[in-house]
């Protein structure tokens, strides 16, 4: 049987204290498998981008473990690991897409997209964005700057920069949020297949029921 | 408050860093004017105090050649003015005073003034003496109290002394003076003013100062009350007053003495007291406008990072201004809010300024003071007047500078777009760049136009030059930015990245960026100029001291005969090769007023007649020609090369003593000795007069420097301040850059970016901008200094430098810049390095 490639265990995360605290996640555990896909829902402050930024080892969880099996490479629990050795995690094994993209304005999207390879120490980065940019159906687009691409083109861009370094899963908080209706299913659509191409595994959070669909598993939050 | 106002009022306190920031770079700059103002209202205020207090209530003055008035002269003068038939046409005159006046000598080392009066003259004004009456003199505790008339003309050195001199003396001290007799304290000289004119003085008897100063067959002048003296108008006085350091011509009409007199008397001169002031304050006046300039230079820096800092929230703030202006509100209220703004940052920066200023015009006294007093001869300054005058203009050009930066600024806000652009808004668009650029050409013709027509064109031409150069420093920084980014292509993109977020941080710092290179420049001009004029002073020294020994006293008279003997005697025994002796006459020439070096050499190349440059510039006779001085010179005398001469005061011609016809030097004189000091000082200790001095040549030269290093010391402490008014710009700048930085700083530390990596892109980015700057500034400040040295220094004081480069101004302002930049951005990047993970997470859930 395959290793899972995220094991979540007895999660408890909780914000402010005493009156004012509040208790988002409690003894929470889930496993993913590689290349799988989970979506994570649930109405606002339902603790789901809480749970994806603990994912993420941008958040520190009270209690319980998140353990991350990357491919060819020991298990991590990110959740005990100091903050150094975080970043580096998720610059290696992990990929981002946020709501608004940030891009790096002063950077074409080929750029955008090298630099995140190179971030991750990975040679011929220029190459290889330019690859991913081919598969994103960017090509004829890599030269552009950020703010001369459309918000559709942007958040492909962004997806190109999640996958470019071969991560073992990609995080995405409200990949489709900032966009129309059409442009979304456009993105989802990347999303996932490039996604699934690439091997990963994908986090999503999103309040879209019909891109939640897409994935493989649902993660309701907030007692639904 | 308005809800357009509570918006921008809470904007405003979620960065109060950069408003405190902007407030207190503009209070630094009105600081700097109103300190330097202060100062100068200060000295000018000390030196009328002074001149009243010397001058009595005396409008005019009688001379004699040489600066002095033979007793024959004076007799004359006296019975005419007895007769009503003193001056041209009989105009009539209300007071006449003979007067001595000459330097003593402190026990501390300072110059006491000593005035000769005749107490029954009817001139001296209150405390010196009116008529007959006895003046109501203060004593030491405060309170009034009569002066015997009978002890000041019986008792033995008795003298009224203003205030600053022995404070703790009370009537009938006794103060000794070394090189002369001991004063007697009779009272103390009341309606002085202590704070505004610390004058170091001692009125004494005529006779007491005739025979004190060697002087018994002369007096200094006769000074004259004329009754009808043309006021002076409401808008000179007001000028000078708010421009303290310009002196204005004065028109007045002609005063004549009367044709008999002028006849039996050839060599007489009357003169107003105003001309007099005029042609000695000229100098002083010179140093104290560049002063002035220096901290205009300070307050325009100011108002450069004010007009920076506004322009990028109104144009950060266009997008809402055009929704407000869609939601109906009229554009004029749009621009009184940035109007408003502006004149609330300027209202702040001007009020703290004003209040910084006054501390700082209390540091900057001691400096100024020294260099005018050292430098210029004139008075010293004790403590700052109470003048409103300066307070006011700091206020009125901090809020009118805030104004004028903030109109064109608020006419964009009423006139922003009711729709919002597609695409990045410019950095600076190509009309302004044009216009940045016509600005720039502009001001450097008007550099070109200025520079040779006078002292005031050639700081006009200063002033044009750093401006253009500051309007240069956004087109060409992005340029090289955009040649380094072509060069940085192979490069990771780690370290392109600062090149291409300095390249888009431009817009928002090169107004910062202009201001520190202005400042730099500047530093560097001044920098290179003054070490020019040290190692010129060192070079003239060198050729004008080369003595080995020096001796100098106060009056020669007997004393000669025996240092002429223990010289020929020395001569003799071969330890002394020759000698030169010089003693000075104050005079006029052409209007002028001179010193008059007489050469006797003996042993030495005979001297000639020259002009010091100065003198030469101002007659015109740089490359020679002839003098004719009637009564001072046998005839047309041919005029050798000018020397040059970095004296202040009188300007200063020297010529053989034998050529000189006017009256016998009775004053300070000086004799150079050529031989080994270890042998020829002993020897001519003993010949030496009591109030004489023998000093060997080293200490001599290093006290000139000293005081020459004393003299540049303030320049170097406003050239400080215009650094730190740019620095705190510099910072607010880059603290500015960090925050709009932090969102995309904080997604790359969301996908991996370790902590350091943030603060080396803002620390790379900073050091990349603040050293385009220090590069910028080097080339500006060579040219800086070429203007000081060439024109200003010339046209003001008529002093040739000779140019020296030193790599050390230029290494200096290059690490400057870079450290100012580093330290600028040093803050916000230990800030992004120690943030955790969760303030990045923080900044993208509030920026969205």
């Amino acid at each position: 049987m395959t290793a899972p490639r995220l094991k979540v265990s007895g999660l408890t995360l909780a914000v402010g204290t005493g009156a004012a605290g509040l208790t988002l996640l409690s003894e929470l555990s889930l496993t993913l498998a590689p290349g799988a896909s989970l979506a994570l829902t649930g109405r606002s402050g339902s603790g789901k981008s809480s749970l994806l930024h603990c994912l993420g080892g941008l958040l520190t969880p009270q209690e319980g473990a998140v353990i991350w099996q990357p491919r060819g490479a020991a298990p991590v629990i990110l959740s005990a690991a100091e903050e150094g050795a975080r970043a580096a995690f998720r610059r290696q094994h992990l990929g981002f897409v946020f709501q608004f993209f940030h891009l790096v304005p002063t950077l074409t999207a080929l750029e955008n997209v090298a630099f995140m390879a190179e971030l991750a120490g990975l040679g011929a980065p220029r190459e290889r964005a330019e690859a991913m940019l081919e598969a994103m159906g960017l090509g004829d687009r890599c030269h552009a700057f950020p703010e001369t691409l459309s918000g559709g083109e942007q958040q492909r861009v962004a997806v190109a920069r999640a996958l470019v370094h071969g991560p073992a899963a990609v995080l995405a908080d409200e990949p489709t949020g900032n966009l129309d209706a059409q442009t979304a299913e456009t993105v989802a659509e990347v999303l996932f297949t490039q996604t699934r191409a690439a091997g990963a595994s994908l986090v999503l959070v999103t309040h879209d029921a019909a891109l939640a669909a897409q994935a493989d598993h649902t993660l309701a939050l907030g007692g639904q | 408050m308005s809800l357009l106002w509570r918006a921008r009022w809470r904007a405003l306190l979620r960065e109060p860093g950069q408003s405190a920031l902007l407030i207190l770079s503009l209070a630094l700059g009105v600081a700097v004017v109103v300190a330097v103002d202060l100062v100068n209202a200060a000295s000018r205020s000390a030196m009328a105090s002074a001149s009243a207090q010397l001058q009595g209530a005396s409008t005019h003055r009688i001379e004699g050649p040489g600066g002095g008035l033979s007793l024959d002269a004076y007799g004359a003068l006296r019975r005419a003015w007895r007769a009503g038939t003193l001056l041209e046409g009989d105009a009539p005159v209300t007071g006449f005073a003979p007067l001595l006046e000459g330097r003593l000598t402190l026990p501390d080392g300072s110059p006491l003034r000593l005035l000769g009066i005749d107490p029954f003259s009817s001139l001296r004004q209150e405390g010196v003496g009116v008529g007959t009456e006895a003046p109501a003199a203060e004593a030491p505790g405060g309170g009034a109290q009569p002066v015997s008339w009978g002890q000041f003309l019986t008792s033995p050195g008795a003298a009224l002394l203003s205030p600053s001199v022995g404070p703790e003396l009370a009537p009938g001290d006794r103060l000794p003076l070394p090189g002369a007799p001991a004063l007697t304290v009779l009272g103390r000289l009341p309606g002085t003013d202590a704070d505004a004119a610390p004058l170091a003085l001692a009125v004494v008897d005529l006779a007491t100062a005739q025979e004190w100063l060697g002087a018994t067959d002369r007096l200094s002048r006769v000074e004259l009350a004329l009754p009808e003296a043309p006021p002076r108008s409401v808008l000179r006085r007001g000028l000078e007053r708010l421009f303290p350091g310009l002196l204005l011509p004065e028109v007045a009409p002609e005063v004549r003495l009367a044709p008999a007199l002028r006849a039996a008397y050839p060599g007489l001169q009357l003169r107003s007291q105003r001309e007099t002031e005029l042609a000695l304050g000229s100098l002083a006046s010179a140093f104290q406008l560049n002063l002035a300039a220096m901290g205009l230079l300070a307050l325009v820096v100011g108002l450069y990072l004010l007009y920076g800092a506004l322009a990028y929230s109104v144009r950060r703030r266009l997008e809402s201004f055009g929704r407000f202006r869609a939601l109906g509100v009229a554009p004029a209220v749009l621009q009184r809010h940035v109007l408003l703004e502006a004149m609330i940052f300027a209202g702040l920066g001007a009020l703290l300024g004003l209040l910084l200023g006054r501390f700082l015009a209390g540091g900057l006294l001691g400096l100024i003071s020294a260099t005018l007093e050292g430098l210029y001869d004139q008075v010293a300054i004790a403590a700052l007047p109470l003048d409103w005058v300066p307070y006011g203009k700091g206020l009125v050009l901090a809020l009118g500078g805030g104004l004028a930066v903030a109109w064109p600024l608020a006419r964009e806000a009423g006139r922003a777009p009711l729709l919002p652009r597609a695409g990045r808004p410019p950095a600076q668009t190509g009309g302004r760049a044009g216009l940045a650029f016509a600005l720039g050409l502009s001001l450097l013709a008007l550099a070109l136009l200025t520079m040779p027509s006078g002292y005031l064109g050639a700081l006009l031409a200063l002033a044009a030059i750093l401006l253009a150069g500051a309007q240069g420093v956004g087109p060409v920084t992005a340029l090289l930015l955009r040649g380094l980014n072509r060069l940085a292509a192979p490069l990771p993109l780690r370290l392109r990245l600062p090149l291409r977020e300095a390249s888009r941080g431009l817009g928002r710092a090169q107004l910062a960026l202009a201001a520190l290179v202005v400042a730099l420049a500047t530093a560097v001009g001044m920098t290179i100029m003054v070490t020019s004029f040290r190692l010129t002073v060192a070079d003239w020294l060198e050729d004008r001291l080369d003595a080995p020994v020096l001796a100098r006293g106060r009056a020669l008279g007997a004393a000669r005969g025996p240092l002429e003997e223990a010289l020929e005697a020395a001569r003799r025994d071969g330890l002394v090769s020759g000698w030169v002796w010089r003693q000075s006459v104050d005079d006029w020439l052409e209007g002028l007023p001179v010193r008059v070096t007489l050469l006797e050499a003996v042993g030495r190349e005979a001297p000639v007649l020259r002009l010091g440059e100065p003198l030469a510039r101002q007659l015109g006779r740089t490359e020679g020609g002839v003098v004719v001085w009637p009564g001072r010179l046998p005839g047309a005398e041919p005029l050798a090369s000018y020397y040059r001469s970095y004296g202040g005061g009188r300007l200063d011609l020297e010529m053989p003593r034998p050529l000189w016809q006017g009256p016998a030097p009775t004053g300070a004189w000086g004799l150079a000795v050529y031989g080994a000091p270890e042998v020829v000082l002993p020897r001519l200790q003993a010949a030496l007069p009591r109030s004489g001095e023998l000093l060997a040549q080293g200490p001599v030269k290093a006290r000139a420097l000293a005081i020459f290093d004393r003299t540049f010391r303030v320049t170097a402490v406003l050239q400080t301040i215009a650094g730190v008014v740019a620095g705190v710009g510099l910072l607010s700048a880059f603290a500015a850059l960090a925050l709009d930085r932090r969102q995309q700083l904080s997604a790359l530390r969301i996908l991996g970016a370790p902590g350091p990596f943030a603060a080396r892109q803002l620390l790379l980015e900073a050091g990349l901008l603040a050293g385009i700057a220090g590069l910028l500034a080097l080339p500006l400040g060579a040219l800086a200094a070429w203007v000081l040295c060439d024109a200003v220094n010339l046209r003001a004081f008529h002093w040739t430098l000779t140019l020296h480069w030193p790599p050390a101004a230029f290494f200096e302002a290059l690490l400057l810049a870079l450290g100012a930049g580093l330290l600028a951005a040093l803050g916000p990047a230990l800030q992004a390095w120690r943030a955790p993970t969760s303030e990045a997470l923080e900044v993208l859930r509030a920026q969205g």
